[in-house]
């Protein structure tokens, strides 16, 4: 094992850096399981970074992390997150909040997890408008009929006065958009926004988000399980496996030379091939009871040696990006 | 993300009943029904004979007579005990009546639907437009009061619930993927009830069921209050009640208090009880 | 395969099956779900069904195990009419068309163990001794690569990947001459989905299994399917075989969904296509073109009727202008006729 603690490749400081972040869950006062071992992660400023990985793999735990919005029994036992330069973790009820909105901004997988059922859709955003600005009334509701037009949804000034329900899924999700990017964040995390949806109206709604976030100088935090969706949107990628990141960097490049041998399994199992077979990872997911002693991949990797067993491989710096895996 | 745990939910072999007894006995709604049950079952056989005179009418509670003597030198105490045995089985066996017609009808009408559905709801909805007590006070009324035919009226306005309780609860199981896959194995309408269907609603229904016996309880101490319930001298808590309220005024208020006391435990209780029901069936699903 | 068998193994003839719901203000609505579909799957062949949801492609496989009444049409199976029998007549023949499941944790009782849940299918016909049960169990549970002592367990202790192994291996204790498999992996790690398919498809080599897919995953298909109908708000727009609807896609629809789905491979020919808007049961009463709101290509000759018509041998497009004028919405243009087999 390397003892090469990852180190800061970018030049301008990063607009999110999250640094060995370790969350458990707790029953009682002791710790049942850790589902993110020492998550090390930075997202430069205006810069769009796809946050790949399965279920269980920690990837939505890390962003609720970010927002301050953890569920229930889980706890950070470790770890920073720095927001533009700011600690996030230990910070008060009050400074989260008034973060949320003008500095980070989330978007779920269900859009009407976000909106208010029985608010009306451009009533809601203008409040969030007025909270975080000095407009009134009057400029707020025009503002957010201005919002709702940019994400294209079509007679916005007549659906603004519409709830929720009365917006179809891809509807719902642009409304979403347009709540998040109400107040202008520097931050948008976007936790599997198209899953529920079907593939035309996914890539509608993708394209939508990388252009809004583009025209704003914002910076995306993308979250979802399709290495697919990674590579149409994001600039940058990394990959999350068993509450670690295995592997980091330009989409293009690890997309086409990954450099960690999961990466490589991921790709192949997105892969198209003939012959009625597909690949598959064999093995299943660890489950993180404990913290983990050995590379987590190690038992279903075909590269798997001695010395994968030797201990946790840490991220490092190669050429242009950070692997966590002692082979690369 | 979370690990999951899971409840073993097997049949307990005889060294897992122990810690099972256990288990269900750090329950305060377990352990008050507990007793409950156990004054019901075994208090008569302790106390003075209910219907006997012991001694001065009217005496204040004391150590003798710990909830005093009514008009005619009876042991209050004695009679309130003795009444428990009385309500819990009526209750008891009123609820029973009503889940055993109730739930299986109202399966049948979700899982089959149309018109027999239709007609089971419009049906109960018949009934559940009269207030219950009304109802019951009506048919005792034109029937003449007694046991059997309390049990059949109390158990009688109590099937609707049920009927419509199993009905709401099966009505989205019907349409479920492990019911259909029943039914491509091959599996007869009736089997898949008793099967799939009814195992997977039998928690709601006996979360049900404790509150039916409570209802059950006050409905036929309401019929006793107003004289078309079990009659006198037969130890009945509501009956109790209606016997000593004219000395209420007087300041013998022990008469219906402690009957009225009884009623209030034992329905407080069984609601209690029928809320652990229900948490440990969302205890056992959520962890799925 | 095909080849010597002289009749299919089922036939869907105009099937229709119609919904009735309501809309918000409580107005009944009859939805026809499936509007006019036709096909037939042969032994040891996957056809698939692919579109969005909402397209109706489930509600044909449910209407074909008899799970729910069709409104009309015909499903032939084994030569034998099956809409109109009855379930008690139905149940012998129960055998020979199993289904798995999307979500395999919905499709086993919750309390019971997976042993019980297998019983269930192992005493179909009551041909097997309890033994032979037992015995025939632990076979199929082993033959989906699982050991069988994981049949003690209950559904919410195994693992999805695992739990879907199961459901095929249930059904297939029958011996099932049939297998519907409902969006059989999408409720799956994308790890796992291979595992899935690669056992599904090795089974049909062993067992001369037919298939009935139905996925919004075009990989998943790629992968698997014979034969591909491609389904739009209950009708076919596009039939024909694997490559020529992953190669040789002629309808917009379809078109638009592989260039949504950005697989690596195959490339399809023509322009890639963008469709805009959403699916919308709104579109449902129209006589003609139900893409039309959303197709980039749509002019007023869309609204007549549009009937499937043939544009190369096998391959069958619901767009007139796939067929007559195909160079003008980016496709190149087709052989000539005497090429055509």
């Amino acid at each position: 094992m390397t003892g090469n603690p990852a180190s800061p490749v970018t030049e301008t400081p990063s607009l999110l850096n999250i640094e060995n972040l370790t969350v458990g869950f707790r029953t009682g006062r002791e710790v049942a399981s850790m589902p993110l071992q020492g998550v090390n992660l930075r997202v430069p400023r205006a810069t769009r970074m796809s946050l790949v990985g399965e279920s269980g793999s920690g990837k939505s735990l890390t962003a609720s992390a970010v927002i301050g919005m953890l569920p229930g029994g889980a706890e950070i036992l470790r770890g920073s997150i720095r927001l533009d330069g700011e600690e996030l973790i230990g910070a008060s009820k009050q400074r989260l909040r008034d973060l949320r909105g003008p500095q980070i901004a989330i978007m779920f997988q269900n859009p009407r997890a976000s909106l208010n059922p029985v608010l009306t859709v451009g009533g809601q955003i203008a409040e969030v408008i007025r909270t975080h600005s000095d407009a009134g009334r009057r400029e707020s509701h025009h503002r957010a009929i201005d919002l709702l037009d940019q994400m294209g949804v079509p007679d916005a000034r007549r659906r603004a006065g519409d709830y929720v329900h009365q917006y179809s899924g891809g509807m719902a999700q642009r409304a979403a958009l347009a709540m998040a990017l109400s107040c202008q964040p520097d931050l948008l995390i976007a936790d599997e926004p198209t899953t529920g949806l079907d593939a035309t109206l996914q890539q509608q709604v993708l394209e939508l988000v990388v252009e809004q976030v583009s025209d704003r100088g914002a910076s995306l935090l993308l979250i979802t399980h399709d290495i697919a969706i990674a590579r149409q949107t994001c600039e940058r990628t990394a990959v999350m496996y068993a509450g670690r990141v295995m592997e980091s960097g330009p989409t293009a490049s690890v997309t086409s030379s990954p450099a960690n041998p999961y990466t490589t399994a991921l790709l192949r199992a997105f892969a198209t091939v003939d012959e009625g077979r597909m690949y598959a990872i064999p093995g299943t997911v660890p489950t993180l009871l404990d913290p983990l002693a050995e590379c987590p991949f190690a038992d279903r990797c075909p590269n798997a040696a001695e010395e994968c067993r030797d201990g946790v491989p840490e991220l490092r710096t190669i050429a242009d990006r950070e692997v966590a895996c002692v082979k690369a | 993300m979370t690990s999951r745990t899971f409840r073993d939910r097997r049949t307990p072999t005889p060294s897992q009943l122990g810690r099972l007894v256990r288990e269900v006995l750090r329950t305060p709604a377990y352990l008050s029904i507990a007793i409950i049950v156990l004054v019901a079952l075994v208090g008569p056989f302790l106390v003075r004979d209910p219907l006997g005179f012991h001694g001065g009418t009217l005496t204040a509670p004391s150590a003798e007579f710990w909830f005093g003597t009514d008009q005619f030198g009876r042991d209050i105490f004695a009679r309130v005990v003795h009444a428990a045995r009385l309500d819990l089985w009526v209750g008891l066996i009123a609820a029973a009546l009503a889940v055993v017609v109730g739930m299986p009808l109202g399966a049948l009408g979700a899982y089959r639907g149309g018109a027999f559905d239709a007609l089971l709801l419009r049906v109960s909805e018949s009934f559940q437009a009269f207030p219950t007590l009304l109802l019951a006070l009506g048919i005792v009324a034109a029937l003449g009061p007694s046991i059997p035919i309390l049990i059949m009226v109390i158990a009688m306005v109590n099937v609707p619930v049920y009927l419509r309780l199993t009905r709401s609860a099966v009505k989205p199981l019907v349409d479920s993927d492990f019911v259909l896959a029943a039914r491509c194995a091959g599996k007869s309408q009736a089997t898949i009830l008793r099967r799939h269907i009814l195992p997977n609603v039998s928690e709601i229904v006996f979360a049900q069921f404790s509150v039916n016996v409570a209802w059950a309880i006050q409905i036929l101490a309401a019929l006793s209050f107003v004289g078309l319930g079990v009659k006198l001298p037969t130890a009945e808590w509501g009956a109790m009640v209606r016997d000593g309220i004219d000395y209420m005024y007087y300041g013998q208020w022990w008469i219906s208090l402690f009957p009225g006391l009884a009623i209030l435990a034992t329905v407080l209780t069984l609601n209690y009880l029928s809320d652990e029901i229900r948490h440990g069936e969302r205890d056992s699903i959520g962890n799925r | 395969m095909r080849e010597g068998m002289t009749s299919p193994l089922l036939e869907v003839r105009d099937l229709v099956k119609d919904y009735i719901s309501r809309d918000a203000k409580l107005r009944q609505r009859v939805v026809r779900a499936v509007d006019g579909v036709s096909f037939e799957v042969w032994p040891s062949e996957t056809f698939a069904i692919v579109g969005e949801s909402g397209s109706g492609k489930s509600t044909v496989g449910r209407v074909i195990l008899k799970l729910t009444d069709a409104t009309e049409g015909h499903v032939s199976l084994l030569g034998k009419d099956i809409l109109d029998l009855g379930e008690k007549e139905f149940r012998p023949m129960r055998r020979n068309l199993q289904m798995v499941f999307q979500d395999p944790l919905a499709a086993f009782d919750p309390r019971a163990t997976i042993r019980s849940s297998l019983r269930e299918f192992a005493e179909f016909g009551g041909e097997r001794t309890s033994a032979q049960q037992d015995q025939a169990i632990d076979e199929a549970i082993r033959n989906v690569g699982l050991s069988p002592e994981i049949a003690d367990r209950r559904p919410a202790e195994v693992s999805g990947g695992q739990l879907q192994r199961l459901s095929v291996a249930r059904s297939l204790l029958v011996e099932p001459r049939l297998l519907f498999l409902d969006e059989p992996t999408s409720s799956l790690d994308v790890s796992i989905r291979g595992q899935i398919v690669n056992l599904l498809t090795g089974l049909q080599e062993t067992d001369h299994l037919a298939f009935l897919l139905v996925a919004h995953d075009l990989r998943v298909v790629y992968a698997m399917a014979h034969r591909v109908a491609v389904m739009y708000l209950g009708q076919f727009v596009e039939v024909g075989t694997r490559d020529q609807v992953y190669r040789q896609a002629a309808h917009p629809y379809t078109r638009g969904l592989l260039e949504a789905a950005q697989l690596e491979e195959p490339g399809h020919i023509g322009e890639p296509v963008r469709l805009s808007g959403e699916i919308s049961t709104d579109h449902l009463g129209s006589p003609g073109c139900r893409l039309m709101p959303r197709c980039p290509f749509s002019e007023s000759k869309c609204a007549e009727p549009q009937p499937l018509r043939e544009t190369r041998a096998g391959q069958l497009v619901r767009c007139w202008k796939a067929v007559e004028a195909p160079v003008s919405i980016g496709l190149p243009e087709p052989p000539p006729p005497g090429e055509r087999s």
